[in-house]
């Protein structure tokens, strides 16, 4: 036998089975099984012997953050919150019992965001202003719930690892020389050194950690503008691959660094010139840079055209969905045609689905409809 | 409208708490919404975990037949999603446990592979599988559950339903492993 699969590759092959499985339940097995399923039900029923105790039973659902009412929060935890004001939010850590994975403390923000710590995890208010709330998380495992407040960055550095929050709830775990982040809510960007991932919700990245104080500096380059609104929750899709560091500085028209504008023309001319690769490096690094600018949904659906021109029809749909319901849809339908290009044909039904559902009435509506049924 | 449409919440149909109610009071046009509501997700995790269909519909209908009899004990009728899936993932465990014991599933394996959309992956995706069949489902679970399906490291010790020292100890076990068989 050789030497071993490197740990990097087995955690591609992960990712690629969790991307390429194509589960086979289809609406014939799923009405077949819904059949036997309440047959079976109503004969149990019938039968009398309901409540059993069964082992394979939870004891609690698999949400496995509780959420913990405002309301009836331990008065320490008042006192504590009090006490981090009066000493202008200077060192103050929480350390949890070490045993079961539960909250052990909350700590509020003044914004109405609030950290719950599970177990050992233990965490630092660097700063809690109106315009800026920033935490360094130690370690352990915490869940952020963190008001949408367009006037406000907040951030969670975490061993050379910094998540800036976009209005969202997530998870950030520290454990054995690695940090994972999992968002159910909203958006985050995430960053290690001159990499930087947006996530959304349902995404998770897991990366080895870096040194603790070194996480990448400066809200400056995250301009705050509006957030998700609960009413039109962002997108749920893949997150985009990390961005790769610039070959070579690039710098805007003022010396410093480029702006979504400058990042889009050169995108743009790139790809007139047939450079597709660098069109879509530049697109990517737009998104990451400039997250919340008005033009990203417009440089993702180009991104989404270069990579199909490139024949990445997964990384196209992934970039078109990203789009959201932006572009009166025609986001949705270019996904739905990606996911059929790649192969992956329950990804294009849902696609096709979100359309007929968000523009009955539009021009693509008839041929999403007819992908979304089967046809 | 197909059932694929179907099982997509619309704004008009009545949340999971609503209709669990319905079900205790023996609604089996509730049971069916719930049923055509998470059915898909219960499938998927119940086929990422298995590796193959053999024994999917089987599954995927004792879950749901169990768990919606069982509704007294779920303390929140709005996270049934979760209660669905942590008892989908526990009888997985223990088919694949009594296949592993009477070593059925590397013979099943032979023949049935999980599908794959893309070409490309398909080879890698197989291997993988038939590496995972040569593990025991102790340490085969929690790995699929955090490598593939994405749960954290403490939600694979809540449904796995042990420490989570454990869950990383066995983690760990099925990383070594499976590198070494793919090595």
């Amino acid at each position: 036998m050789g030497e071993p699969m490197e740990m990097n590759d087995l955690l591609a092959l992960a990712e690629k089975a969790r991307e390429e499985i194509d589960v086979p339940w289809d609406d014939v097995r799923q009405a077949r099984v819904h059949r036997r399923a309440l047959e079976a039900f109503r004969e149990e029923e019938a039968a009398g012997d309901t409540e059993l105790v069964r082992e394979d039973e939870p004891e609690v659902p698999e949400e496995v953050v509780p959420t913990v009412p405002l309301r009836g929060w331990p008065r320490w935890i008042w006192a504590a919150a009090a006490a981090m004001l009066l000493v202008g939010f200077g060192w103050a850590s929480f350390r949890a019992s070490r045993s079961a994975p539960a909250v052990a403390s909350i700590v509020g923000f003044s914004d109405g965001s609030r950290s719950m710590l599970y177990g050992e995890a233990e965490v630092q208010v660097l700063k809690d202003e109106n315009a800026t709330v920033r935490v360094r998380q130690h370690q352990g495992r915490v869940r952020y719930e963190i008001e949408p407040r367009p006037s406000r960055t907040f951030s969670v550095l975490v061993q050379g690892v910094k998540v800036t929050v976009l209005g969202t709830v997530f998870d950030v775990y520290v454990h054995d020389g690695r940090v994972e982040v999992k968002v159910t809510r909203g958006r985050v960007r995430v960053e290690r050194g001159e990499q930087v991932v947006i996530l959304t919700a349902g995404d998770r990245v897991e990366m080895a950690a870096g040194i603790e104080g070194e996480e990448p500096a400066a809200e400056a380059d995250v301009p705050p503008t509006p957030v998700a609104s609960a009413s039109t929750p962002p997108p749920r899709a893949p997150a985009l691959p990390a961005v790769e560091a610039p070959k070579a500085p690039e710098q805007g028209a003022g010396g410093g660094a480029p702006d979504a504008a400058t990042l889009l023309a050169r995108a743009d001319a790139a790809r007139a010139s047939g450079s597709l690769d660098e069109a879509a490096r530049l697109l990517r690094r737009l998104v990451a840079t400039h997250p919340r600018d008005p033009r990203v949904t417009l440089a993702l659906f180009s991104l989404g055209r270069v990579e199909r021109r490139r024949g990445h029809h997964q990384a196209a749909a992934q970039a078109f969905e990203q789009c959201g319901a932006g572009l009166r849809g025609d986001a949705m339908a270019e996904a739905a045609a990606s996911w059929i290009a790649a192969g992956q044909p329950s990804k294009a039904r849902a696609a096709a689905q979100r359309y007929v559902t968000t523009y009955p009435e539009g021009v693509h509506a008839a041929q999403m409809r007819a992908l979304a049924d089967g046809n | 409208m197909t059932a694929a449409l179907r099982a997509l919440p619309r704004p008009d149909e009545p949340d999971d708490a609503t209709l669990v109610a319905a079900v205790r009071a023996g609604d089996d046009a509730a049971f069916s919404a719930l049923y055509r509501r998470h059915a898909r997700a219960v499938a998927g995790r119940v086929y990422r975990l298995l590796g193959h269909d053999a024994a999917l519909d089987d599954i995927v209908q004792e879950t749901f037949v169990h768990g919606l009899r069982s509704l007294a004990r779920l303390e929140e009728p709005a996270a049934l999603r979760g209660w669905l899936l942590t008892i989908a993932v526990r009888r997985t465990h223990r088919h694949l446990a009594k296949c592993y014991r009477s070593r059925e599933l590397s013979d099943a394996l032979r023949d049935v592979q999980p599908r794959v959309g893309d070409a490309r992956a398909r080879d890698e995706v197989h291997a993988l599988y038939e590496a995972l069949a040569k593990l025991p489902p102790k340490l085969r679970v929690p790995w699929v559950l955090h490598r593939i399906e994405g749960q954290t490291l403490p939600e694979v010790a809540e449904v796995c339903e042990v420490s989570l020292t454990s869950v990383k100890r066995f983690i760990k076990q099925a990383d070594e492993r499976l590198r070494r068989i793919h090595g």
